[in-house]
């Protein structure tokens, strides 16, 4: 059985045409990056996820009501998987915020003479320092009042004491209760991420993007000419653009699993890459004297049964994902499905092209600097 | 057929074979004991036969996957360090005092830079104080003098200790506090240097676990009782009822037994519940925890010590420290501080209980129990006879358990993943119901499109799927939802590899070639290209592994196991039976 027989399509010809879109595309994503940004999930934004299963089904707006009638702020309610299934995020981490601080101060500030008070709204902390002894309990009464639900009060020192604000997952649960009366629902799974670490995160997963890049290329620039380098590098960041696309124009969530996904892309491009570098390395030697343009061609048709199909086999083997996968797995799929395509594409119309353009230039430096090499036939 | 040929089948039957071995304690993991049993490996243990692997090498689950409670603790890393700085300037304070050198006051720390600073009372004297501060402090730079004020800071080497110093102090606290509540495989780690990661599989309610480990535990000093026959009698008029899980030991063998009498149980839980309401008030059972050498310091087994009223809280210490070498007579030691209101309690604790014992205990657990050489007002020392490593351990573990009476590093909760155990339980279903159609279909596809190469490529997929469930199960690895995501993902790039083999010997035939050299030249050319595509992809599996964290590192370690094992299965066994058919069976064609 075949799919593709022998080809003979002039990949290179249309190589003016293909820059021109991809670049546009990825211009176009780089500056909706820079605008609206990513849906960064609580991964990397910090916050609280909450994932809630009703019995019987309600709707997403009467669970919204609920929560904010409870006393949750801005809770995003998005509906996930069967019926009855819902994911409530909200960006507030502890109970301290910026509406209640000033009032937790004053109450604080009204127990007894105050030599320092330092808040921090990332991690719900206050240290308060008196001139003299407190009862903690107190503190913790007159920090509850203002309505900031308070896990802890400890003394850190003899007149030192630092209140631990509660965080927002724990007022989830009786929010809902109070709001909908009646409901009965489970909390299935609670993510909650404080804002210091949903920043290492994103720092720690960005890195990690780089760090692939330059070792994969580094084996490549090892393996093949220096030539091939840059445009294998060039179809790599090609691709996880677009890839970011995904999650840029869909707005779901940007989290640790869409690195994951990146990288396997990343993974992928060159891995695509390699396989028509690899014949253009062996027909080169095959036709020497050929112009490269027509080498890859040759490369590339005689390849492409191999790229479509493999392609179209890793594809094939997300099906069960994308069928199955809820939320995060869902994405995994959808998003690998792309980048497997403009993987394949990049591979044809960007990395090889930069190799003809990486050849003129180095021909024609040849050329002006008078170099002694044979002159080459027109 | 050569000999080549058959060394090669012996090494993959080897493999198919070990592979099957390798999965017998997962298999009987999943299907033979029952879903609560599922992490006991105790129980899995004995249903094991004899020739399988050691229980431990079986595939677990993730908490996603299983259920439970992922949660990263952050140390308030700047109000430890403000209180360290504290603590400085006030011996600071005291030093200048006592080498009568004039007179430091308001001392002052600044929060944002831990920077103190002094006003000196008569301004003539300011610059012998500097100089001596200098000298003596010298985990301190001098950062500015104006008139008569003396500002100093910690320098980087001695922040970078203290930071440690505090970490581990909160990891020590977290520890006592899990330790004593009994959860079976709970994994604690630090995490960059102000972050402790814990994991709590099968645990589902936060709010729990927040209070157990969020709220501080108490340090306190309180006498050991002299007479522990109270344990011996117990023993005696109402047995436990499992004398082999609950044992009565006369008298202990190391320094840090209790006196004896004292009961010796593995199990905490059971052991506190056998002696709950046989002693009377106010005297207290606590136990000890006697730890297992070695980095993971679990708890063996605990011992009970019968505890008298008379304590000294530990919020009352101002320091104590290890000196690391031993004193002149020997012997290692810790030695400690006490503040004013302290000295004075200590005094009257200690001097009229002159070789008692006196427990130190943390959160409930009694974690050293030296005895009363003398009085101990505002200072004193620890000896104890442990000798080289161990002492220097035991020192070490000492000393930190005391300055976090002291001097508190406060955690809070950074990061809480709750998975409840009927998602893990959905998503395990579909997971491995996604994974299996994924692999069906991908099969399916094979053998219709290259036929009998097809099928070959087949067999080596299915072993493949294999040698990665193996590989998890062997390095110990749990099994994730993104992990299943990576196994999927994996198998593709499996079947990419005999893709291209099978096009190349195509090409090879189309080209006028005999079955024979087609194969082998497909082969021989593919092998390059497809080792190139594993190593690029292995290397962003290996990054994943390294700067990842959770959920990502479960998808890197099924695809790193999977790009190894896709190397082996799609070149080494297809070429093997591929070979067996066109040499050994001298068809003229090949079918693919």
């Amino acid at each position: 059985m075949h799919i593709i027989g022998k080809t003979n399509i002039d990949f290179i010809g249309k190589r003016k045409i293909a820059l021109f879109i991809s670049s546009v595309l990825n211009i176009a994503i780089l500056v909706g990056i820079a605008i609206f940004g990513f849906n960064f999930g609580v991964d990397f934004a910090g916050g609280t996820l909450v994932e809630i299963k009703f019995s019987p089904s309600t709707t997403a707006e009467q669970v919204r009501e609920g929560a904010v009638k409870g006393g949750l702020q801005e809770p995003q309610v998005q509906a996930i998987g069967e019926p009855g299934n819902f994911i409530l995020r909200m960006g507030g981490v502890t109970q301290l915020n910026e509406e209640n601080e000033k009032a937790a101060e004053t109450a604080l500030r009204g127990l007894g003479d105050v030599t320092s008070i330092t808040k921090n709204l990332d991690t719900g902390l206050i240290n308060v320092r008196y001139k003299a002894a407190v009862d903690p309990e107190a503190i913790k009464a007159a920090v509850v009042a203002t309505g900031t639900g308070v896990t802890q009060v400890s003394k850190l020192g003899e007149f030192d004491y630092q209140v631990k604000a509660e965080g927002m997952a724990a007022k989830v649960t009786s929010a809902l209760k109070s709001g909908l009366a009646g409901a009965e629902f489970e909390v299935r799974r609670t993510d909650y991420v404080g804002p210091q670490v949903g920043k290492q995160l994103r720092n720690k997963g960005v890195m990690a993007l780089v760090w692939a890049m330059l070792f994969i290329l580094i084996y490549v620039a090892f393996r093949f000419d220096l030539k091939f380098g840059p445009g294998a590098l060039v179809a790599m960041l090609h691709d996880v653009v677009m890839v970011s696309g995904y999650f840029l124009i869909t707005r779901r969530e940007f989290n640790l699993t869409s690195i994951a996904v990146l990288l396997t892309i990343v993974g992928y491009s060159i891995n695509d890459t390699i396989v028509i570098y690899d014949r253009i390395r062996e027909e080169m030697v095959k036709y020497k004297g050929k112009p490269l343009p027509e080498i890859i061609n040759i490369a590339i048709n005689d390849t492409l049964s191999r790229t479509i199909l493999t392609s179209g086999v890793t594809a094939l083997s997300l099906v069960g994902l994308l069928i199955f996968g809820v939320g995060e797995i869902f994405d995994f799929a959808a998003a690998m499905l792309l980048g497997i395509f403009v993987g394949t594409y990049s591979s044809v119309y960007i990395a090889s092209p930069l190799v003809i353009w990486l050849d003129d230039r180095e021909h024609l430096k040849e050329a002006s600097s008078g170099s002694t090499a044979a002159p080459k036939p027109a | 057929m050569d000999r080549n040929w058959y060394t090669r089948l012996g090494v993959i039957l080897a493999v198919t074979l070990g592979t099957l071995w390798m999965l017998v304690p997962s298999y009987y993991s999943f299907f033979v004991l029952d879903r609560a049993d599922r992490n006991n490996v105790e129980k899995l243990k004995n249903v094991l036969p004899f020739w399988a692997p050691p229980a431990k090498y079986r595939l677990s689950l993730g908490l996603d996957l299983q259920g439970g409670i992922h949660l990263v603790m952050h140390v308030d890393m700047k109000t430890a360090l403000t209180k360290r700085a504290e603590r400085r300037a006030s011996q600071m304070v005291s030093w200048v005092a006592s080498k009568k050198l004039g007179e430091l006051e308001n001392p002052e720390v600044d929060p944002e830079n831990n920077r103190v600073t002094f006003t000196v009372k008569d301004p003539a004297t300011t610059d012998a104080i500097e100089k001596g501060l200098v000298d003596t402090f010298t985990d301190f730079k001098l950062k500015g003098r104006d008139g008569a004020k003396i500002s100093m800071a910690l320098d980087e080497g001695s922040l970078e200790g203290m930071t440690t110093e505090a970490l581990d102090m909160a990891l020590l606290r977290i520890r006592e506090r899990i330790d004593k509540w009994g959860v079976a495989e709970v994994q604690i780690a630090k995490l960059g240097n102000d972050q402790i990661q814990i994991s709590l599989p099968g645990q589902s309610d936060p709010e729990q676990v927040k209070q157990l480990i969020g709220e501080t535990g108490q340090l306190e000093f309180r006498l050991v009782a002299t007479d522990s026959s109270a344990f011996a009698s117990m023993y005696t008029s109402t047995p436990p009822a499992d004398t082999t899980r609950i044992r009565l030991v006369q008298s202990g063998t190391t320094a840090d037994s209790p006196p004896g009498p004292f009961l010796e149980s593995e199990d905490r839980k059971a052991l506190l519940e056998y002696v709950a309401g046989k002693v009377a008030a106010p005297q207290r059972v606590l136990t000890h925890c006697v730890k297992d050498v070695g980095p993971k310091s679990k708890c063996l087994k605990y011992q009970t010590y019968l505890l008298d009223t008379q304590s000294v809280p530990g919020d009352l210490l101002k320091g104590a420290w290890f000196p690391g070498s031993p004193n002149n007579q020997g012997q290692y030691y810790v030695a400690f501080e006490m503040q004013p209101e302290g000295a004075k309690q200590m005094g009257e604790l200690t001097g009229k209980n002159i070789r008692r014992q006196m427990g130190i205990i943390l959160d409930d657990n009694v974690m050293s129990a030296p005895s009363i050489q003398s009085e101990i007002t505002d200072s004193g020392t620890i000896t104890f006879g442990r000798m080289g490593s161990e002492a220097k351990e035991y020192g070490k573990l000492l000393s930190i358990t005391l300055q976090s009476g002291a001097l508190p590093a406060p955690v809070s909760i950074g990061e809480i993943r709750v998975v409840g155990a009927s998602l893990g339980d959905e998503l395990i279903k579909k997971g491995t119901f996604a994974a299996l159609l994924g692999l069906a279909i991908v099969v399916l596809f094979m053998a219709l499109y290259y036929k009998v190469s097809g099928l070959v490529a087949d067999v080596a997929l299915v072993l493949n799927g294999g040698l990665i469930l193996a590989g998890l199960a062997a390095f110990g690895a749990t099994l994730t939802l993104p992990g299943i995501a990576g196994f999927v993902l994996t198998l593709g790039i499996a079947v990419d590899a005999n893709v291209l083999i099978n096009e190349r010997v195509r090409e090879e035939i189309a080209a006028g070639k005999s079955a024979r050299a087609a194969v082998d030249a497909g082969y021989d050319r593919a092998f390059w290209t497809i080792f190139d595509a594993h190593v690029t992809t292995l290397i962003a599996g290996l990054v994943l592994m390294f700067t990842g964290t959770g959920p990502v590192r479960g998808f890197a370690t099924s695809l790193i196991i999977g790009i190894v094992a896709s190397l082996f299965t799609s070149i080494v066994v297809t070429r093997l039976i591929t070979t067996y058919f066109v040499h050994g069976r001298n068809a003229s064609t090949v079918s693919v």
